[in-house]
């Protein structure tokens, strides 16, 4: 790691060239990411890399540079020039660097999987080959994979400032994807499967490939469908995109630029009284859990939606600021080289104890969605009204029967919010930009539009 | 930025292990960005250093990379891909030379001798003339960046050690208008170059930008719900290149083409009207895929992809050639020394056909006319199942282009959607406006084409059902 005295220097040398205040994000980070191809690897990428991040801030201006080139002197010369270039910025009285408070600890732990540094390479092109290998064997109607991904991350970082933070955190991440076709006749279907893992020794290649087998291999036979109103239940994996197009909106910038249909709404009921949508950065346990975020605050669990309404937004120090409150600890680097934006820690609607068996077997006649595609796209912000292409399974009398392709879900995002009936207990994460999880749920009454 | 003798000893550690290829790709790089959001101008710098060594070996791709140009660290870091190839071969070995490949890049004046200070100008004067535009005008924010990348390559196939300079300017404008209370529209406009400074004079000046975005955005204050349902779709010329980019230009990436693209199997076949022939070129001047080599060493080149609807050519790296025992087009790139080159677009472009513009038009009886597609959407790269939003469009009615729409989304499979292709106009628009393409890893591109028209396409709206055909 680099060590503490260069993160020092870096901060009394912009005090002296003129800086009130400066903060250095100093990482290490070492990355794997294997492909394989038809039981062999296909691609096998190992980099390291460590460097630092610098924020200054001088009359109500915020300046930012990074490095990976750790000479001194150069460093030195660098930040005398983010000094002065931060001179010619616009003040804005909301920029700020945090300052340390006396409360300031926190008792939540990262996962750290000290073992994941001792696995060697061949051990782990093994594994990733056990993705392919399980979900070919999953069915006979597999014909193959298009990606199939292995990866890991470990990831040191230290943030200290001349406003007395200094706090570090160390964490490892394991994931896996796959990308399955399935054929039958002339029919293709594809089903794509992600997952993370904290601990090498929990990383379940089984579980990879046979799950993205089964998402292709569920859509065979696809037939089209005459589009009504109805019933309709999103697992996870259609529920997840939907949480995490919530996150876009419920984030502050997007609130306090007017771009969020859920702007000016607080205390307001924006969703059915069951649905509570929670961002916790200390879940126990939690692949998005840290003890603090990427400026040095201590990470909270934040009610955004309680009993459907709308309590909190997600904020970092900047727009804390802005909105005159407190950061709730959402703000994230990807790495050394960017700022701190607002980000997902474990971003989640809270589940319930009811079996989602159960509440398919409740339905008369509706659909299960398996799949959406393009919801970024098909969510207009200003009006929250959507059309989302998607695929998924008619649900007759309590049962699964045949698949449908070539239909879109459409309606309006706070009338589906306030249409979910039932919450299950099926609750299951997916790394995208943070964590985002999901339980199955149940909407009433959605509009699906069909071409049978 | 590496010695002669490093270079060598690098490359012979890693084909001495086994390697049947490899290759060492240096890479200074140097950033800079200003902002201007919400009447606020910030700044910022970076830079990121290192090289990326690699070896392939019974077709899999071998990286590793070093932050660091100091030759015991870098003799160290072959070592260790060494090690994971484990196989010991003969002891062949390489004797690097200086290439012969020249310089593409020829900027007036580097942006990196522009002061801070006529940066900040710039932006600042780009962004009044923005608020000054219209009293509607109620958001702003303009992008400006420069990156210089200067490469250093040397592998054993050529054992030419060469140089190049990757020096990008990009400025992009995001304005939106609004009535009090109303939604806000968006209007855009921006471009990239691998020019100097004088890339801001004259057809591509800051203010002719800025002017754009504004219009665009006041004309979508007065768009109505755009109708659902199928129609023909005729596309402006030039940026709405990236709809065909995104849904077919990814489809014959070779290594896409392995996964089972929608374009596998089909060389030498008809995939599309006979009117229609896609080129990508690293050749056109300034153009952000533009360079005198590849990030692997292949001398930039211009690749047929479809000739009068025959698919002729995938875009190949050195190691989809290898694979498929054909020669590599030039297309091998990555975003930087800590990714792997894969097989990636330049600038792709539906050359002009021999439709006048004003015709197509004239020829539709009702249906859409797609001014700027944006791709602010989502593709399948494989299948090209795509869906997008339309920023500005208009309604075409009895062969005239009448009431802009908004909230248009556009659906289809790229291949289909080739194939429905009916006209093609003469007018052919290069756009160095599409920006960066993602798979993985990030490379500028360049799109480009002429007016033409889809028979039918899949449009979503809030407005009516559309009746009525083309």
């Amino acid at each position: 790691m680099i060590d503490e005295s260069f993160a020092q220097n870096l901060i009394e040398t912009a005090i002296n060239c003129g800086a009130e205040k400066a903060e250095a994000y100093i990482s290490e980070k070492t990355e794997t990411e294997i492909t394989i191809a038809e039981g062999k690897p296909e691609s096998v990428n190992v980099k390291s890399d460590q460097g630092y991040g610098i924020r200054v801030l001088l009359d109500s201006k915020l300046g930012f540079y990074s490095s990976n080139r750790l000479e001194p002197l150069l460093a030195t010369e660098n930040i005398r020039q983010l000094v002065r270039a931060t001179g010619l910025h616009t003040s804005d009285p909301f920029n700020t660097l945090p300052e340390h408070l006396a409360d300031q600890s926190s008792d939540a732990s990262e996962i750290y999987d000290p073992e994941l540094a001792q696995i060697p390479l061949s051990e782990k092109i093994k594994t990733a080959i056990e993705i392919e290998k399980a979900g070919r064997g999953a069915d006979s109607r597999v014909a193959g994979f298009v990606w199939i991904l292995y990866g890991d991350v470990t990831e040191s970082y230290r943030i200290i400032s001349s406003t007395g933070i200094d706090v570090s955190s160390s964490g490892t991440t394991c994931y896996g994807f796959a990308y399955c076709f399935a054929n039958h006749g002339e029919a293709v279907q594809t089903g794509r499967f992600a997952k993370a893992y904290g601990r090498y020794s929990d990383f379940n290649a089984g579980e990879i490939g046979r799950t993205a087998a089964d998402y292709a291999v569920r859509m065979l036979g696809a037939r089209d469908l005459r589009g009504s109103n109805m019933q309709a239940v999103f697992p996870p994996e259609a529920g997840i995109p939907i949480v995490h197009a919530l996150f876009g909106m419920i984030e502050a910038d997007s609130v306090q630029k007017g771009k969020s249909p859920f702007r000016e709404k607080i205390g307001k009921q924006v969703a059915s009284d069951i649905l509570t949508l929670i961002d916790d950065g200390t879940l126990a346990d939690g692949l998005g859990t840290r003890p603090y975020d990427s400026e040095g605050i201590p990470t909270t669990r934040t009610m955004v939606i309680e009993n459907g309404l709308l309590k909190n937004y997600l904020y970092d120090t900047y727009t804390a600021k802005k909105g005159k409150t407190k950061s709730t600890g959402n703000a994230a680097r990807s790495s050394y080289h960017s700022k701190p934006l607002i980000f997902p820690t474990n971003f989640f609607i809270k589940p319930t104890d009811i079996d989602t068996n159960e509440m398919i077997g409740d339905v008369e006649k509706g659909i299960l969605i398996t799949e959406l595609s393009g919801l970024h796209a098909g969510i207009n912000h200003a009006t929250a009204d959507f059309s989302v292409p998607a695929k998924g399974i008619v649900i007759e009398h309590g049962e699964m029967t045949y698949p449908v392709d070539n239909i879109a879900i459409s309606g309006n995002l706070f009338h589906f919010l306030n249409n979910i009936s039932v919450i299950g207990n099926d609750l299951e994460w997916e790394p995208i930009d943070g964590m985002i999880g999901a339980p199955t749920f149940k909407v009433e009454d959605l509009k699906i539009i069909g071409r049978g | 930025m590496i010695d002669e003798h490093t270079l060598n000893q690098c490359l012979n550690i890693l084909l001495s292990a086994g390697a049947e290829y490899a290759d060492i790709f240096a890479d200074r790089g140097r950033f800079y960005s200003s902002l201007s959001d919400d009447r606020k101008i910030s700044t910022s710098a970076h830079e990121q250093t290192g090289v990326g060594i690699r070896a392939i070996k019974e077709n899999a791709d071998y990286y590793v990379v070093c932050e660091s140009f100091n030759p015991n660290k870098l003799i160290e870091t072959a070592r260790r891909l060494a090690s994971g190839l484990k196989l010991a071969g003969e002891p062949p070995s390489v004797s690097l030379k200086p290439g012969g490949i020249p310089e593409f890049y020829k900027p007036q004046r580097d942006p990196r001798t522009v002061p801070l200070t006529e940066k900040i100008a710039m932006l600042k004067e780009a962004e009044q003339y923005a608020w000054d535009f219209s009293d509607k005008i109620k958001q702003v924010t303009i992008h400006y960046s420069d990156l210089n990348r200067e490469i250093m390559f040397a592998s054993s196939e050529e054992q030419e050690i060469l140089h190049k300079n990757l020096a990008l300017i990009e400025f992009f404008i995001y304005v939106y208008a609004g009535r009090d209370g109303d939604e806000r529209q968006l209007g855009r406009a921006g471009k990239s170059f691998y020019r100097g400074w004088e890339a801001f004079e004259g057809e591509s000046s800051p203010k002719k930008m800025v002017k754009e975005a504004c219009e665009q955005a006041l004309l979508m204050l007065d768009a109505r719900e755009c109708p659902s349902g199928e129609m023909p779709v005729v596309f402006a010329p030039g940026g709405n290149g990236v709809l065909f980019h995104e849904s077919c230009g990814h489809g014959m990436e070779a290594d896409l083409v392995q996964k089972g693209s929608s374009f596998a199997g089909l060389m030498n076949k008809q995939v599309s009207s006979d009117k229609i022939t896609i080129k990508d070129s690293g050749l056109i001047p300034g153009f952000p895929g533009s360079f005198s080599f590849d990030d692997e060493g292949i001398e930039s080149q211009e690749t047929t992809l479809i000739e009068n609807g025959i698919l002729r050519n995938y875009l190949h790296s050195r190691m989809t050639a290898r694979q498929m025992n054909l020669s590599p087009t030039g297309s091998g790139r990555r975003q930087s020394y800590r990714y792997p080159p894969m097989p990636r677009m330049r600038n792709t472009f539906i050359e002009a056909g021999p439709d006048n513009p004003e015709e197509i038009i004239r020829g539709t009886r009702r249906g859409l006319y797609a001014a700027d597609v944006g791709f602010g959407g989502q593709v399948d790269v494989v299948t090209g199942r795509f869906i997008t939003s339309i920023i500005l469009g208009y309604m075409i009615e009895d062969g005239k282009l009448t009431y802009p729409v908004k909230g248009a989304t556009i659906t289809g499979i790229g291949i289909e959607t080739l194939k429905d292709i009916d006209m093609v106009g003469n007018d052919l628009v290069m756009d160095p406006s599409s920006g960066r393409c993602g798979k993985g890893q990030e490379v500028p591109v360049g799109v480009g084409m002429p007016t033409l028209r889809v028979k039918k396409l899949v449009v979503g709206g809030a407005g009516q059902a559309f009746e009525g055909q083309g």
